[in-house]
């Protein structure tokens, strides 16, 4: 039963500890660079102290007691007895990422083999006697020094803090204080109780109603904690109780029932001994039997489970602020509301003739248009991420790679703070492992064949993030030998994939690596040379919508830039109209329209049209066709082509003509459509009418066939 | 349990008496618009706005194989939501919300609809007329192999 009940505050254990684990992981990777910083060091034990806390409290004890191993040598660390260095980062790291593991098998609900604990746990402690040899550098008891009480632990304190009404005319904050008692530790939880709010006839602005219950931690006294609180103690009722191992266990009411006062622990103890499980008095009562109550027991575990997963799969992280001016908007929306309301009222109390004026419902108007683009733009916010969430993991991956491959890179990152669609973000993690390995493996040389070409020892990766109008662009740069153009030719040949007659530019021997089966390395090594990475990282990206592109000069470097579209579901598109109805052929792909002249439409061996388009001869393909649809026009010398661009070249697509440009939400047929290859998607246009948006791919596909 | 009670929508396809579940029944709408999709069976008639989401509409009379001319004045379609998704029928009216016990389903004869036998839950009698009682999730969920088999019929 119990750890049935503790399944609910799994996910929320979880989420903490990914993000704990994850500024573990960075803290630790900065460490290696800045040992001295103290509040990083703090930083980093505060992350450790939190998971192995809230795994205790959940009663995962394994993962508490591994994570005490680690504290321990933080705490070292941070009385300056052991120096963080390279030996003692790596154990650290390699911890923090069987923690990840065994966080993960608690989400998947799996059993972690802790065994595997066992030679981590052994290198801890080797670090950990390795300090008793060294001999202490700061005595620990300078005397006249006030020494932190207890082994400096972190201690929770629950904190009830009922201000006085008038604390506003006195000139104070509450907000402040709650920032000064950050200053000396954590709010773990902060609850406002509202409950005091007067109904709005007696609300006075002036007042203060609200009092607050604070979960806080840190490793100072009771006596710094209430110390937080002396300018606001005056007629303010302050409580401050430390968190005892009794309290945790038991129910909420029962706790809340000893901090009034009302009771003490030991009743509560005693009435929850009396206290039976509802199973239990049902089988007693003869409703049930053990075997009926524990096949429902299992199924509820089941349940909870299942429902567990998804929950953690699908949430997302937003930026208070970003919420904030949402509900803003939201606001002068319903403002918005109520002056509609007044009109209409105003015109029923005045006699029937008078009508609502154009200019009236125009004022309106005006504001709700902008505060629907105010809600859409920052609706579509909330999805956005900074993409410095995926960068900082390839911080550890150059770290790791550099040894392995006995290189030395150093990583930059700029432009973290460039934000792009979760969904985006997630699926371009992959191709930037793939990208930034290829770079290591292929393209930085060897430490001394750098110095031989007069480069510095340590290369350097940038990581570059930067928006650009509609787009992002993600840039990988190194410093190292550049693509190889002649190997890249030699091997597309050996290997069959091109034809070795052709000429080709510089730019297509280079996009020869986006094929599949290539690969330039000699040697398969386990970092890449499968050959299986590059054109993955092409077509994920183009799924996405995006492009890649590849920048090269020998022995100077290799760039590769991503661009990706801002959102996946608004594009800038064109629309036309075929017959009656109207299409949407995404900018993204469009080169140019034009009108042909008759004479310039011409058929090769009577079947496939061309057009001649300043000597260029484009395929023609009539989109009424592809699409079924009656046309106005039946010939391109009366309609217009449209021209786009593929991978396999350019396309004409004929349509009636254009009626404009504009930018489209792309939103999915249903799911219960069945997949059509010539449409990417529907849009619903302004008069409410669905507009189908073109696959460009598909519909070229289609219309050669 | 026997006497459980349930609703049902009755509409109308030609002069034919339907019933759905009414559980499965979202809303029921004017016919509006649709967007045809190319290259898909004749009976996917294309999409429509419900309200800013894009849903597909189906013609269930082509679906059945009956008879099917122009809409009439009272034509509506009826938004369904089951396990592939929510999905609009073009009825040729919509009649009632009956509440039916479910003994008095039975099983249907094996002749006089042109429906598919698997695509009917029973028939019930509601004054003296006969309803053929619809398995939505039957009828919409195969949709995805009857395109299969059309597809791969015109590509012969």
């Amino acid at each position: 039963m119990k750890t049935m009940d503790f399944k609910k505050l799994h996910s929320i254990f979880i989420e903490e500890s990914q993000e704990r684990l994850a500024e573990l992981e960075s803290g630790l990777l900065q460490l290696e660079r800045t040992p001295d910083d103290k509040e990083l060091l703090n930083t980093i034990f505060r992350a450790a102290h939190t998971i192995k806390g809230s795994s205790g409290t959940l009663g995962l004890k394994d993962i508490s007691k591994f994570t005490h191993n680690m504290e321990e040598i933080l705490d070292l660390m941070r009385e300056g007895r052991l120096s963080p260095h390279k030996e003692i980062i790596n154990t650290l790291l390699d911890s923090t990422d069987l923690i990840k593991e065994m966080v993960e098998s608690v989400a998947s609900d799996t059993v972690f083999d802790f065994t595997r604990c066992n030679s981590l746990v052994e290198r801890m402690e080797e670090i950990r006697a390795g300090d008793r040899q060294v001999i202490p550098i700061i005595d620990q008891d300078i005397k006249g020094l006030k020494t932190t009480p207890a082994s400096s632990e972190l201690r929770t304190f629950r904190i009830i803090f009922i201000p006085p009404q008038d604390l506003f005319k006195r000139g104070i904050d509450p907000a402040i204080i709650l920032d000064d008692l950050k200053k000396i530790g954590t709010v773990a939880n902060i609850n406002a109780d509202t409950n005091n709010i007067p109904p709005l006839k007696d609300f006075n602005p002036e007042n203060l109603y609200l009092k607050w219950d604070i979960c806080f931690k840190t490793d100072k006294d009771e006596e710094e904690i209430r110390k937080v609180f002396e300018f606001v103690e005056d007629g303010s009722k302050i409580k401050i109780i430390p968190a005892s191992s009794t309290q945790k266990d038991m129910p909420l009411i029962g706790k809340m029932l000893v901090e009034e006062g009302v009771v003490s622990p030991k009743d509560i103890e005693e009435a929850l001994r009396a206290q039976k499980k509802l199973g239990e008095i049902l089988v007693e009562q003869g409703k049930a039997t053990p075997l009926q109550i524990e096949k429902v027991l299992k199924k509820q575990e089941g349940i909870k489970s299942e429902s567990f997963k998804s929950s953690v799969s699908s949430t997302i992280r937003v930026d208070l602020e970003k919420l904030d001016r949402l509900i803003n908007i939201v606001g002068e929306m319903v403002i918005i509301n109520s002056m509609f309301q007044q009109l209409v009222s105003d015109k029923q109390e005045t006699a029937g003739d008078a009508k609502i004026t154009v200019e009236q419902l125009n004022a309106i108007f005006s504001q709700l248009t902008r505060v629907s683009k105010d809600i859409q733009e920052n609706t579509m916010s909330l999805r956005m991420l900074p993409v410095g969430d995926v960068f900082r993991r390839f911080d550890r991956l150059v770290r790791e790679l550099s040894v392995s491959e006995n290189k030395k890179i150093q990583l930059v990152m700029s432009g973290e703070e460039t934000e792009l669609d979760k969904g985006v973000l997630e699926k371009i993690t992959d191709p930037l492992v793939h990208l930034i390995r290829n770079s290591i493996d292929h393209g930085i040389e060897a430490p001394k064949e750098r110095l031989l070409k007069g480069k510095t020892e340590t290369a350097i990766i940038h990581l570059t993030a930067y928006q650009l109008g509609n787009s992002v662009y993600i840039d990988v740069e190194d410093d190292g030998r550049g693509l190889n153009k002649e190997k890249i030719l030699e091997k597309a040949v050996s290997r069959g994939i091109i034809n070795g007659n052709k000429e080709l530019t510089d730019e297509e021997i280079y996009n020869l690596i986006f094929l599949p089966g290539f690969s330039t390395a000699d040697r398969v090594t386990d970092v890449s040379g499968r050959g299986v990475g590059m054109d993955v990282v092409k077509r994920n990206i183009e799924s996405l919508n995006g492009s890649v592109f590849i920048r090269t000069r020998h022995d100077a470097g290799t760039t590769i830039s991503i661009k990706l579209p801002l959102t996946l579901a608004i594009i800038d598109g064109i629309t036309v109209l075929i017959g009656n109805e109207t299409f949407v052929v995404p900018m993204a792909s469009v080169v140019e329209s034009i009108r042909p002249r008759k004479e310039d439409v011409q058929t090769i061996a009577e079947k496939e049209e061309v057009v001649n388009v300043r000597g260029e001869f484009i395929p023609l393909i009539r989109l009424y066709e592809t699409m079924n649809i009656m046309p106005g026009k039946k010939e391109p010398w009366d309609g217009i082509v449209v021209i786009v661009g593929t991978e396999n070249g350019k396309y004409c697509l004929m349509a009636d003509e254009i009626l404009g440009q504009q930018q489209v939400v792309i939103k999915n047929l249903g799911r219960a459509m069945p997949k059509v290859s010539s449409v990417a998607g529907g849009t619903i246009l302004g008069n409410g009418m669905v507009a189908l948006v073109l696959d460009v791919h598909g519909v070229v596909e289609k219309g050669i066939k | 349990m026997p006497n459980e009670c349930r609703e049902y929508v009755t509409f109308y396809l030609n002069n034919e008496a339907f019933a759905a579940p009414a559980l499965s029944v979202q809303e029921i709408i004017e016919l509006t618009n649709i967007t045809k999709v190319p290259h898909l069976p004749e009976f996917i008639k294309g999409v429509i706005n419900l309200r800013g989401t894009i849903i597909p509409v189906i013609d269930l009379k082509q679906k059945f194989g009956m008879n099917s001319e122009e809409y009439k004045a009272h034509a509506c379609i009826i938004v369904t939501e089951f396990s592939g998704g929510v999905t609009g029928l073009i009825v040729d009216s919509v009649s009632d919300v009956l509440n039916m016990p479910q003994e008095s389903i039975k099983p249907a004869p094996s002749f006089g609809t042109k429906v598919r036998a698997d695509f009917i839950n029973g028939v019930a009698k509601v004054d003296e007329k006969l309803v053929i009682v619809l398995d939505v999730e039957m009828v919409l969920s195969n949709e995805e192999a009857a395109i299969a088999a059309e597809a791969a019929a015109s590509s012969i």
